[in-house]
């Protein structure tokens, strides 16, 4: 019973684990730290004579604010830099616990009365609790913690993390908060965390710092990478084999006619990597046995949807830069760079390699602040400065990135949602989906039509119900801007839309960019096919070396000399090195 | 479904899984559970492991215990905790469900076990942790330690070395061991009024600790005291030498550590003028009780090589620290015959009725109100003479001691 | 503090900086190549040198000074073990997770692969080597230059011979690898590579094969750090994760990607940790946990090291 509860607040602390690295794909592998905040925070104010719950409460607090810094470290963090820190941060937290025994009692640790007791003097109410009060504790916990995960796949939460493990980059093209999210799930985690370190150390009654090495932020590490992806049964199995480990390791050994005791080391970790290859094949074969058991969604969209539209009046200008100059550390990229787009109208943008196309993308999306000059967004207001693409996605402009990026197997119904979540505006969103709230069903229901209107609008309705890999090329190009359309930016900036589109898709995409110019979207589009800029442009702007050297209508500037001048010489078009 | 067959594999495989030393575990045995750190400390599981199966061998050869009305063959039951308190308590709770007679541990999760081992009236032996912090036969009745324990070490150390009235230089590190002993020795200092005119305290893994050393030289000291696990034990005494500098130095029971040798294996000199506080290995009745032990041991589990030689001999270690978890084996049996039945029986048994001899000839066994089963008069000294050790001539109660052959 | 410890402190910190400073170096040299960290390096340097211990005198080893045959067959088997133990590693735990551009792909697979690595290194050593700590015949003799293996500063302090030995060798190590790198073919492909991995391979360059010889390169220069250092003191099997991690703060303290920057974080982290160490305040806790406060709080500030004047865009 005892061990049982044990395992089941490793779960909890699995759970708390899953949320940054199953859910956001952020490689954290400090859980370990978090677990002895809870532990030793609980047990030394437990010493001190604060009461038990309020000590674990307390440490929770503490190890939910850790995480929210170490959110904040992160938000600067590429993967493998957060990967270094945090297990730099597990280390510390333990030889801290080592090198400063008045903290944690040295090897013999920090100890509490088992079984322990709490006592309520206002009630008279004694309640011991024992380890079957742990297991339902632990085990009510971690069945929360599953049907949260479970129910919240398919709310807001579900659909923002879904962005933000397929890359940050895109989540934010997307307007979601990658940053506040991120700062979220990492002080969940951490208060997740330091209640599975307070349970097991209440339930023991010891703390020590051997208990809390970093084999144990590792263990927790890989428990969750086995579960799988985004799967709200994943830390369960994690923990099962991680619990079923040192058995298994001790029978392999017997088997191998060794001692036992002195192998299970060593064929522990042999078996944590022997989890970690054989994780994909296994999830394949997973997948494709349940693929029959699993439920199509529940929503599909037909002809009768009415496409989406903008909301600013025809002819309004959405987006505007005006002598705009960027730099990449020091290196001019472009310099006095006088842009607009205007809502209606398609229009082009051009230029040999190099030119700084992808650039006025990035700056007009507020990605690369311009170090000159001035950018207007679709509410007349300047640009947020705020090296995100997310508060320009709120203010109006928002654009896709240049390489296909799906959000992993998701039905294109469910990756143009995400796009939708940027125009809802109610506070605990994800709180109200998972209480049912009437505002957080009616939210489901406009998100389902904003994206079934922005399907519709590319001409994907039909395949809403597809999952998005299953697409073909052509048609996730298209579902991209789908995503983008449905955050609601009237202004729509597409890099190289055509890129790797044969003619006939070609020919499609240029009917869906007249159609969205019709229904009142400022297009503003990178590309190399001139027959394509030919068909659909209303206006192009070709940039050379960082600036503008035409403007007009496509006749004009197969007229202009300086454009002639700068395209001679470029008959094989590479595409631009990636800028993501 | 591939991921579930792990799973479901490893489930059916998770209840058994435990390693044992005897097959039976029926009604006529009596099981003893060894929690021993084996794969985090496994030099210090060997020796805790060792002893007690050499015990239980040599018990169960001899027909087992003998109590209520039959005779029990003794199981050892080892565990490995890993250095975790918290799976000492696990362990301890094993034990405890097993109806076993005793529980031996190395010191780790001394603190924690009694809230498990109380209640159930399961005797608990320390036998490798000289630490102050947990012997209390009030708070925690059930917890007795066979291993000797520091501060009296520490102690001892310091009433020998006050007869020169030396300057103290003392360094220690920063593991629990050098901590502890820097607590235990300071007031023992203070006491005998010996002057400590430095104190430094290192890393575990520092490689030079000439600076520290240099400093108790400047400060005159007379005598370097090294209260430190062995890698540090080693670094002193090359600093203190490869200056030239032949000060006595005084080690803990660390000092015997086969490491230190090895490190200084092309110093042989060097060592002159070190000596070690420990445990004795023999008794004033001389060298026949753990000559025989030591054959009993070595011809188990081998001889431990130095790999050193002396005189052109080989080096060996005399196996002393396993001869306290042999000797708790034979203390639980002896206390067995004499209660009757495990649990509270076999603990009052313990409380002074039982004595039985040591591995090394000394008298086993515990006063009613005592825990603590090494008193300070086992304690000695001894001293380095090239790659061996014998006792000191200069202290009354290490000079009758016989010296243990290390060459071979 | 006096003159004379001060010197011997900056001394030794020194040539423990400059062990940093050769892990450090094999660190930063994986990472610009492959965009992986390599979290398994420290295992690597004490697994070189035990496993040709093991081999050449047994697992009973003494500080002793080997003989002509047994000093070669050390440092040839040691610098062996280190290239294995690397490559070994690379191909385990790090090429799974790699893409085609042998760029870090599966960011999530390579950590825990490097990690777990470095957890089966130290598990099967201490399998074969069960005591806590172990003594390692000094192959290279440095010991035996002065009759005492100290020199004798002015003020009354001592320095070991080996201090001034790590100390020269990993600056001559830095800056033939350093030379290397800016002229040698193999180098020259390694930073080609490191710049811009697509237009390394349209010019020619067999990515794998640079990848592979940096790894090989770090287990060299790992298994050079471990042949000078570990006579010096008592080997502890574990004692790779710690010194791994120091390694990093050294690479990052020199700016990721940057050679001499790697060696220059590790003396600098080295001597900080020595001053720690025997100044009176701080001590030894202070001086043990310095690397890993120094690794935190640089990639807190400066996610590719303080020498790096680029910021990175997420991801």
């Amino acid at each position: 019973m005892r061990t049982f509860a044990g395992d089941l607040y490793l779960l909890v602390a699995a759970y708390g684990l899953a949320l940054p690295v199953s859910y956001a794909r952020l490689p954290v592998l400090g859980q370990g730290a978090f677990v002895a905040v809870g532990a030793f925070g609980t047990l030394l104010l437990a010493a001190h004579g604060t009461p038990l719950l309020i000590a674990v409460a307390t440490a929770a607090a503490i190890a939910a604010v850790s995480g929210y810094l170490m959110g904040f470290a992160a938000t600067r963090l590429a993967g493998a830099s957060l990967a270094l820190a945090t297990w730099a941060v597990a280390w510390l937290a333990y030889v801290v616990l080592v090198q400063f025994p008045r903290v944690s009692g040295g090897s013999q640790g920090l100890t509490h009365a088992s079984p322990a007791r709490l006592l309520s003097a206002s009630l008279g109410l004694t309640v011991t609790l024992h380890p079957w009060v742990h297991v339902l504790v632990a085990g009510g916990i971690s069945v929360l913690m599953a049907a949260v995960l479970c129910h919240s796949a398919s709310g807001p939460w579900g659909l923002d993390w879904a962005a933000l493990r397929t890359g940050p980059t895109l989540a934010d093209s997307l307007g979601v908060p990658v940053q506040r999210r991120r700062r979220a799930l990492l002080a969940a985690s951490g208060a997740l965390g330091a209640i599975g370190g307070a349970g097991t150390a209440i339930l023991i009654g010891v703390a020590a710092p051997a208990d809390y090495s970093p084999l144990l932020s590792l263990q927790l590490f890989v428990a969750v990478l086995i579960g799988g992806t985004a799967n709200w049964w994943g830390p369960m199995v994690g923990v099962a084999l991680l619990a079923a480990l040192p058995s298994t390791a001790d029978n392999l050994a017997s088997a191998m006619g060794v001692d036992a005791l002195r192998v299970r080391a060593v064929l522990t970790a042999a078996l944590l990597v022997l989890a970690l290859v054989l994780r994909r094949p296994a999830a394949d074969v997973l997948r494709r046995l349940t693929a029959r058991w699993r439920r199509p969604p529940a929503v599909t969209y037909d002809d009768t949807e009415t496409a989406a539209q903008a909301d600013v009046p025809r002819g309004a200008t959405v987006l505007q830069l005006e002598g705009v100059e960027a730099r990449y550390a020091g290196v001019i990229a472009l310099s006095d760079v006088d842009v607009s787009v205007r809502a209606g109208e398609v229009h082009a943008l051009v230029g040999p390699n190099g030119s700084g196309k992808s650039t006025v993308l990035r700056v007009a999306t507020g990605v690369l602040a311009p170090s000159r000059g001035r950018v207007t967004m679709s509410n007349g207001r300047p640009a947020p400065r705020a090296g995100a693409a997310a508060p320009c996605v709120a203010a109006g402009v928002v654009r896709t990135i240049q390489h296909t990026a799906l959000l992993g197997d998701l039905t294109a119904g469910v990756q143009t949602a995400v796009g939708a979540r940027a125009r809802e505006r109610v506070a605990f969103a994800g709180l109200r989906h998972l209480i049912a709230s009437p505002t957080a069903r009616e939210l489901t229901r406009s998100r389902q039509r904003v994206a079934a209107g922005a399907l519709t609008a590319v001409g994907l309705h039909q395949l809403a119900a597809q999952p998005a890999d299953r697409l073909d090329s052509a048609d996730q190009r298209l579902l991209q801007m789908a995503r983008a359309l449905a955050t609601g930016a009237p202004a729509l900036l597409l890099d190289e839309p055509a890129a790797g589109m044969a003619a006939t898709d070609r020919r499609r995409l240029a009917e869906v960019l007249r159609r969205l110019a019709g229904d009142g979207y400022g297009v503003l589009f990178v590309e190399h096919d001139m027959a394509l800029v030919g068909t659909v442009a209303d206006r192009v702007t070709v940039l050379d070396a960082g600036r503008v050297i035409a403007s007009g209508s496509f006749a004009e500037i197969q007229q202009d000399a300086a454009v002639r001048a700068a395209y001679l010489g470029e008959v094989a078009e590479e595409r631009e090195p990636t800028d993501s | 479904m591939l991921a579930v067959v792990p799973v479901a594999t490893a489930a059916l495989l998770a209840g058994c899984g435990n390693s044992s030393s005897g097959g039976r575990s029926n009604s006529d045995s009596v099981t003893i559970v060894v929690s021993a750190p084996v794969t985090t400390s496994p030099w210090i599981a060997d020796a805790e492991r060792n002893g007690a199966e050499l015990a239980a061998t040599q018990l169960n050869a001899a027909g087992g215990v003998n109590y209520g009305g039959s005779s029990h063959h003794v199981r050892i039951d080892v565990h490995d905790n890993g250095g975790s308190p918290q799976r000492v308590v696990a362990d301890a709770q094993t034990a405890v469900s097993e109806h076993a007679a005793a529980l031996i541990i190395d010191g780790v999760g001394a603190k924690a076990v009694s809230d498990v081992t109380d209640p159930a009236h399961l005797p608990v032996f320390v036998v490798f942790d000289g630490g102050a912090s947990f012997i209390d036969p009030s708070a925690r009745p059930t917890l007795f330690r066979l291993a000797p324990a520091d501060k009296p070490m520490a102690m001892r150390l310091a009433d020998y070395l006050a007869a020169g009235n030396p300057k103290m230089g003392l360094i220690t590190d920063d593991t629990g061991f050098g901590t502890d002993g820097a607590a235990a020795m300071k007031p023992a200092f203070g006491r005998d009024k010996i002057s400590v005119v430095s104190e430094a305290t290192v890393p575990s893994t520092a490689s030079d600790v000439s600076s520290q050393v240099l400093a108790a030289r400047r400060k005159g000291a007379t005598t370097v005291v090294v209260w430190a696990s062995a890698p540090i034990v080693a670094a002193t005494i090359q600093a203190t030498r490869s200056t030239g500098w032949n000060v006595p130095i005084w080690a803990g029971p660390t000092g015997e550590d086969p490491l230190v040798r090895q490190r200084l294996a092309t110093h042989p000199s060097w060592l002159d003028n070190v000596g070690f506080v420990s445990f004795r290995i023999t008794a004033e009745v001389g060298p026949k009780p753990f000559a025989a032990y030591r054959k009993a041991y070595e011809d188990k589990y081998g001889a431990q090589r130095i790999n050193v030689k002396q005189n052109g001999k080989e080096v060996v270690q005399p196996p002393d620290w396993s001869m306290f978890s042999y000797d708790t084996v034979n203390l639980v049996a002896a206390a067995l015959e004499k209660a009757g039945a495990v649990g509270a029986p076999l603990l009052s048994a313990l409380e002074g009725k039982v004595v039985i001899t040591g591995a090394n000839g000394d008298e086993r066994g515990y006063q009613p109100t005592t825990r603590e089963g090494v008193s300070p008069d086992d304690m000695y000294f001894a001293r380095f003479h090239g790659f061996t050790f014998a006792p000191v001539t200069d202290d009354l109660l290490s000079q009758n001691l016989p010296a243990v052959p290390q060459t071979r | 503090m006096s003159g004379g410890v001060l010197l011997q402190a900056v001394i030794s910190g020194l040539s423990v900086g400059a062990v940093y400073g050769l892990v450090g170096l094999g660190f930063t040299l994986v990472w610009s190549l492959t965009r992986v960290l390599a979290l398994a390096h420290g295992d690597v340097v004490v697994a070189s040198v035990l496993v040709a211990v093991i081999a050449v005198v047994g697992r009973t080893p003494v500080a002793s000074s080997p003989g002509v045959a047994d000093s070669v067959l050390l440092v040839l088997l040691t610098l062996a073990a280190g290239i294995v133990v690397a490559v070994a590693s690379y191909a385990a735990a790090v090429r799974p997770f790699l893409d085609r551009r042998h760029r870090s792909a599966d960011v999530l697979g390579w950590v825990a692969g490097t990690v777990t690595t470095g957890l089966v290194i130290r598990t099967a050593l201490g399998l074969a080597l069960p005591a806590a700590a172990y003594a390692v015949p000094d192959p290279l003799h440095l010991d035996s230059v002065t009759a005492s293996g100290v020199v004798h500063l002015p003020g009354g302090t001592t320095v070991t011979v080996r201090s001034f030995a790590v100390f020269g060798v990993a600056v001559v190590v830095a800056l033939v690898i350093d030379w290397f790198i800016r002229r040698s073919r193999l180098g020259r492909g390694m930073r080609a590579v490191a710049d811009d991995v697509d237009a390394a391979a349209l010019c020619g360059v067999n990515v794998e094969r640079v990848v592979v010889a940096a790894f090989m390169l770090a287990g060299l220069l790992a298994a050079i750090a471990a042949l000078l250092d570990s006579p010096g003191h008592a080997v502890a099997v574990d004692s790779g994760a710690l010194l791994g991690l120091a390694g990093a703060a050294a690479a990052l303290l020199g700016g990721l990607g940057s050679s001499r920057g790697a060696l220059l974080g590790g003396l600098a982290l080295g001597v900080a940790q020595q001053l720690i160490a025997s100044s009176t305040h701080l001590g030894a806790s202070w001086a043990t946990t310095l690397p890993l406060v120094v690794l935190v709080a640089v990639i807190a500030v400066r996610p590719e090291g303080l020498g790096a004047g680029r910021r990175v865009v997420v991801e």
